[in-house]
């Protein structure tokens, strides 16, 4: 093994191709010009996250039972007066809170808005999803939360914006933002503050910025009760007890779009698809994984920089010893070499993440190995320019083809 | 090289018959009265029927016809007249950029595109929101107002608005395009003769209203008819009676069919005619009164 390999671990060019490959990413990132265009691998991959396969094809979630802390009321096509009576209904059913993740965005007619807003008024423990509107993203003055019709009526609000491209993947969230100085709670972290202060205190103590949501039901694996069966009084007296509340707007028809965003969890978890998620159904993922203490984390930077290096280390040392002792098989070896870590790489992650939560993004690793073999290319031509000049001493003067 | 001399001149040939290549019209809908005349015979326009730049059309009072330029362009002609095709060629044109333009513009506007990912600028890709959003419009137009037929005089375009918002920005458009805008403040009407001048006789506009960050509302329609039509209408109206009547009579009674006819400012005239003709007639003084609360009339 040592004559076959790891002889050419510890050889200069060996480590300088290698960090020549960094050197390359890090000159390519100088580029001002957004390049990704022009290389199909890395458009392809703009909204992909291997880690997506654990739920779409490896079911990781799969027999997650109910979640009977949460329950959703889908209010439909409700109207102000059908949502107060709503509201009247449930909050008559004492739950621990009620989350409306309804955006008002102007009055309508008096006598309804003033049922609504009565309600609102009245009921303590409702939370309002408000939104946070980005005017200028580059300019913090701009910032502002857009409370809605009913913002100045309800106490308790949490916006409900997520993190990911313009109709993109949906896989993390902020939970709170500093708007103008003041705090602003995200809609899911507004309901727990009221539902259980201690666990937005324990999620805040993790310091992040963002969280990446660690989805474990889909729709059908949270009780949805229907907002007419509500206000027929359909539901038993002590079913919404202690619960958590969201009422929000699902619609099981899949060509129905309306508040519906791609997710993990979609079945097709790369190329052109329909929205798979509701809203309303992601915030219940939000709350769920909080409830559970179970986020997703993900490997400090420094080893994940150090464990790429090795790989990219270990690879550019197989590389060179084909091109340089046996280069008729270097092109044979490099790819199997590369589909080879492919798949490995992506079972690697997908196994952290589902065994252990952790979040590891092999796309960096994968794009290092298949820079290696045109920096190897590349690195030959300035070595042996080098010793030619400098007599900068390479293996690559004297044994290459 | 003969054989190449041919084959340019072929070529050539072709390339200026196909660029003479007669346009061809499909007829897609009709209203009213439509008439198609092709090699001096006419005929009822008819859905699906083609025309080609020989054929004529003849647009009665009224009456709109759509057509479809070879299977591209829809236009629609409700001016009355009669219309040779080849008039119509304009219309047939459509707006083609080269694809190297607009493989151009596209990796250019790609290129300058800001790099960044959701994790490293998260503020940036905030703009997915979670909830469902109801209701961004305040203003409430009264459903009578869909349609509005104006041939002259005073008449308002009122609506309510439900908030707090006392800035709206009227919108009146020529197919999409604004022929008129104005910013009303404190106020929740705008008079037609403000813009009549903008409109053009019998061509169909459409009017849209928008509060202050809310969104437009539904567009309505506004057609400003000429006044051979207008009177040819009155008169059809003044000939429909059955029994002999007052002028006052006649005048709510044209008051009533122009406001069935949605000749707004019309049946306000005759109205309120009517009301003077016989003040003690209470009939006439609370319609009046009712036309005038509805449509906002001070």
């Amino acid at each position: 093994m040592h004559h076959f390999y790891l002889r050419y671990l510890y050889k200069r060019d060996t480590i300088l191709a290698t960090l020549s490959v960094f050197a390359v990413i890090w000159m390519l990132s100088l580029i001002p010009l957004n390049t990704s265009i022009l290389n199909p691998f890395k458009t392809a991959l703009k909204d992909l996250d291997f880690n997506d396969i654990a739920y779409s094809v490896l079911n990781k979630n799969a027999g997650t039972p109910f979640d009977n802390r949460i329950i959703i009321i889908n209010i439909g096509n409700a109207d102000r007066i059908g949502l107060a009576g709503m509201i009247e209904k449930i909050r008559n059913a004492k739950p621990k809170v009620i989350g409306l993740d309804v955006v008002f965005h102007a009055a309508q007619e008096p006598i309804p808005d003033s049922l609504l807003r009565n309600m609102i008024q009245t009921t303590p423990n409702l939370v309002m999803a408000s939104y946070i509107n980005w005017k200028d993203k580059n300019n913090n003055d701009q910032e502002k939360e857009n409370t809605g019709y009913f913002g100045a009526v309800s106490k308790n609000r949490g916006y409900a914006n997520f993190i990911g491209e313009d109709g993109g993947t949906i896989r993390t969230f902020s939970p709170s933002e500093q708007i103008n100085g003041k705090k602003c709670l995200s809609f899911p972290i507004a309901i727990l503050s009221i539902a259980d202060q201690e666990l937005v205190d324990k999620m805040e103590q993790r310091k992040k910025e963002f969280e990446v949501i660690n989805y474990s039901r889909k729709e059908e694996q949270y009780m949805i009760i229907d907002g007419a069966a509500l206000l027929e009084d359909n539901i038993a007296p002590d079913f919404l007890k202690d619960k958590i509340v969201l009422m929000g707007y699902i619609n099981p028809d899949p060509n129905n779009v309306e508040d519906k965003h791609f997710t993990p969890m979609n079945p097709n978890f790369a190329g052109k698809s329909i929205p798979d998620m509701n809203g309303i159904v992601i915030h219940a993922n939000i709350l769920s994984m909080i409830l559970d203490g179970k986020y997703i984390g993900d490997i400090p930077v420094w080893l994940f920089w150090i464990i790429t290096i090795l790989i990219a280390w270990l690879h550019v040392a197989l590389f060179m010893r084909y091109y340089i002792e046996e280069h008729i098989w270097f092109h044979l070896v490099a790819k199997l070499a590369q589909i080879f870590f492919a798949v490995l790489s992506v079972y690697i992650g997908i196994m952290f993440f589902k065994w252990f939560n952790l979040k590891i993004d092999t796309k960096i690793s994968l794009i290092v190995i298949i820079l290696a073999i045109d920096v190897i290319y590349f690195y030959e031509a300035l070595a042996v320019w080098l010793h030619t000049k400098f007599g900068f001493i390479t293996t690559f003067h004297s044994k290459t083809h | 090289m003969k054989r190449i001399q041919t084959l340019l001149v072929f070529l050539f040939i072709s390339t200026g018959l196909l660029a003479q290549k007669p346009n061809s019209f499909l007829i897609y809908s009709v209203k009213g009265t439509v008439t198609v005349s092709e090699d001096d015979k006419s005929s009822k326009a008819q859905i699906g029927k083609l025309l080609n730049d020989r054929s004529k059309i003849i647009v009665g009072q009224n009456s709109l016809v759509s057509i479809i330029c070879n299977e591209n362009s829809l236009f629609s002609v409700v001016k009355p007249g009669t219309y040779n095709m080849t008039q119509f060629k304009d219309s047939c044109l459509v707006n083609k950029s080269s694809i190297t333009s607009n493989y151009l513009k596209f990796i250019w506007n790609q290129l300058t595109t800001p790099k960044g990912s959701p994790e490293k600028n998260r503020k940036s890709y905030m703009n997915n929101l979670g909830a469902v959003s109801r209701t961004n419009i305040s203003i409430w137009v009264d459903s009578r107002l869909d349609t509005i037929n104006y041939y002259n005089g005073e008449f308002p375009i009122s609506w309510k608005c439900y908030s707090d918002v006392t800035e709206f920005d009227f919108q009146l458009l020529d197919d999409t395009k604004p022929v008129f805008q104005k910013n009303i403040k404190g106020a929740t009407f705008i008079n037609i003769p403000d813009f009549s001048d903008k409109l053009k006789i019998n061509q169909p506009y459409t009017w849209t209203l928008k509060a202050k960050d809310e969104e437009n509302t539904e567009t309505r329609i506004l057609i400003k008819w000429d006044k051979p039509s207008y009177e040819k209408l009155v008169n059809r109206f003044i000939a429909a009676k059955n029994s002999p009547e007052t002028e006052a009579e006649e005048s709510f009674r044209l008051g009533f069919l122009l406001e069935s006819a949605r000749f707004y400012s019309e049946a306000y005239q005759y109205y309120k005619k009517a009301s003077q003709l016989s003040p003690d007639m209470e009939l006439y003084q609370k319609t009046l009164d009712a036309f005038k609360k509805d449509y906002h009339i001070e």
